[in-house]
């Protein structure tokens, strides 16, 4: 049996200080087990900038059990799968306790943004690209920040078309783009320079 | 583990009027024979020892627990495409949960959170094939015990077996003072959590539903139980669990609030500081307790608590049996080592 009331003290504490910490969460239904929340990118690592949105299952048991989560918007990180944004994180699982709250999980997550752990990892080809080509790593990451979280940026789809109709090929015009982190004008320099 | 109670200038063997003053929980871990075989542990909480009190009736006590080690891991599933273990994708997070729901349901029927009082020739029986030296300290334990009472090996028996045994004592004794003197240690447990930073929605809820039980097992009153409520909500998960978890919260507000004294133990315990220490072994449900807990929840209540170790040490001059109390009488932050050797 979910404790509602506690959840609803959350949900205010939460937008209380949304100023303060940028993490947001706003119930999806009217019976407060589905909740949506975002966390900012951490300045300073290829996620700035991007807003990236976490779906929140209350089960049951909580808060004895922990909320699942899941990164709606997709992410390239070590410890989330690219392809469900499934998280790999311990306060998720095992590690939860009910001293915990859906705020404090999630400021876990948005550090778990800043401090990868490949060598635990939740998406194996990830994290060998992190361990392996850190380079690669960082721009794929940039680029999927600037596709899929910067909801107010062009589209990539636009960017593209954009390069291709100043007549560069489409191929080359994606992979300077990925390169450089999805940035257009970067991509066009590259483009030029190459 | 007894390696870390080597009696040091601080500790002192307890008095005989010491004992008896000490009115109230017992314990004792029983550590499991065989630990390479069998990668769980059990422990055993008694109730203090009716023959000192000549009531050897009324007494009774115990939980036992067993509970299966970490062995899960993180990982190796998910969107691992192209592991090198391909057979581990079958082992995402959600079978490992699964998995261990499974464990939990399959032990939850075996055995209550608090079963019901057996003799102490029960757990005689059940090592009649096992370590003479054991059934030596049975036997020494027989004669100070009426009986035992097993708790559920989920990690929580600790915290479970000091929940019943503290309420079964207030209901046998109606001890209005006592009451009295752990309401206002709980609340300046209330105030260390505060001043800890802990939200207080976090655990409020656990401080009223604990508080209640203390109500409710002092007669008198509407919400009055009897003995056989108390056994029954202690088996309930909805209040059972509360109280474990407000326990929990009291011991890391302790655990911190005295962080320099506890930091040495915890060293030996984890590798990570004392906060992270008690956000992953002691504020989590189902993490084990060790000394650090219990020193912390004794001092932080005020509450003496006795450890009795059955395993199948021995010493030189042929004793067997070891106690250990934790007590915050007297002196602060020490505890007690007393053995028959």
């Amino acid at each position: 049996m979910i404790d509602f009331s506690r959840v609803q003290k959350e949900l205010q504490e939460c937008s209380r200080d949304m100023e303060a910490s940028g993490i947001k969460v706003t119930p999806v239904s009217d019976n407060l087990v589905n909740l949506s929340g975002t966390i900012p990118g951490p300045i300073g690592t290829p996620y700035e900038g991007g807003i990236f949105k976490i779906d929140i299952t209350l089960p049951d048991g909580y808060p004895f059990e922990p909320p699942k989560m899941h990164f709606v918007t997709k992410v390239w990180h070590p410890n989330v799968s690219s392809q469900s944004g499934a998280i790999c994180l311990d306060i998720l699982k095992d590690q939860w306790s009910p001293a915990l709250t859906l705020k404090t999980a999630l400021l876990s997550v948005q550090a778990l943004l800043s401090a990868p752990e490949p060598d635990d990892p939740q998406d194996a080809v990830v994290a060998q690209q992190y361990l392996r080509d850190y380079q690669t790593f960082l721009g794929t990451a940039r680029y999927w920040t600037e596709t899929f979280a910067k909801t107010s940026s062009l589209g990539v789809e636009e960017k593209v078309q954009k390069l291709v109709e100043m007549g560069f090929p489409e191929a080359l015009v994606r992979s300077s783009l990925e390169a450089v982190g999805g940035d257009e004008n970067l991509a066009l320099e590259k483009l030029c320079s190459g | 583990m007894e390696e870390n109670f080597q009696p040091s200038d601080q500790m002192e063997p307890l008095s005989e009027s010491d004992r008896l003053e000490q009115t109230c929980i017992e314990g004792a871990y029983l550590l499991q024979v065989s630990r390479s075989f069998f990668p769980w542990k059990n422990g055993l909480l008694l109730h203090r020892m009716s023959s000192l009190l000549n009531e050897k009736s009324k007494f009774h006590s115990i939980p036992i627990s067993r509970r299966m080690q970490n062995q899960e891991e993180c990982g190796a599933g998910g969107g691992a495409t192209s592991c090198e273990f391909e057979d581990w994708g079958s082992f995402g997070d959600e079978a490992i949960i699964q998995q261990k729901s499974e464990i939990s349901a399959d032990e939850a029927q075996k055995i209550p959170f608090v079963a019901d009082k057996e003799p102490i020739s029960a757990l005689a029986a059940e090592y009649q094939s096992g370590s003479p030296i054991l059934l030596e300290k049975i036997k020494i334990l027989g004669e100070q015990y009426a009986a035992i009472r097993r708790t559920r090996g989920d990690g929580n028996c600790f915290f479970r077996s000091f929940m019943f045994s503290y309420l079964e004592h207030i209901l046998d004794s109606q001890d209005q003072a006592e009451v009295d003197r752990i309401k206002a240690k709980v609340e300046e447990c209330r105030k260390t959590l505060q001043s800890l930073g802990y939200t207080d929605f976090t655990f409020e809820d656990f401080f009223a539903l604990f508080l209640e039980q203390l109500d409710s097992v002092l007669q008198g009153n509407e919400s009055s139980i009897s003995h056989d409520e108390l056994i029954i909500r202690s088996r309930d998960q909805s209040i059972s669990d509360y109280v474990v978890m407000f326990f929990r919260f009291v011991t890391a507000g302790e655990i911190r609030k005295r962080s320099e004294f506890f930091e040495p133990f915890v060293m030996g315990l984890s590798n990570g500081t004392v906060e992270q220490f008690c956000k992953s072994a002691v504020e989590p449900m189902g993490e084990e307790s060790d000394h650090v807990h219990i020193t912390a929840l004794s001092d932080a209540l005020g509450v003496p608590i006795r450890v009795v170790y059955l395993d199948r040490s021995s010493c030189d001059t042929g004793g067997v049996s070891a106690t250990m109390t934790f007590s915050t009488q007297n002196k602060c932050n020490c505890w007690f080592w007393t053995s028959e050797c």
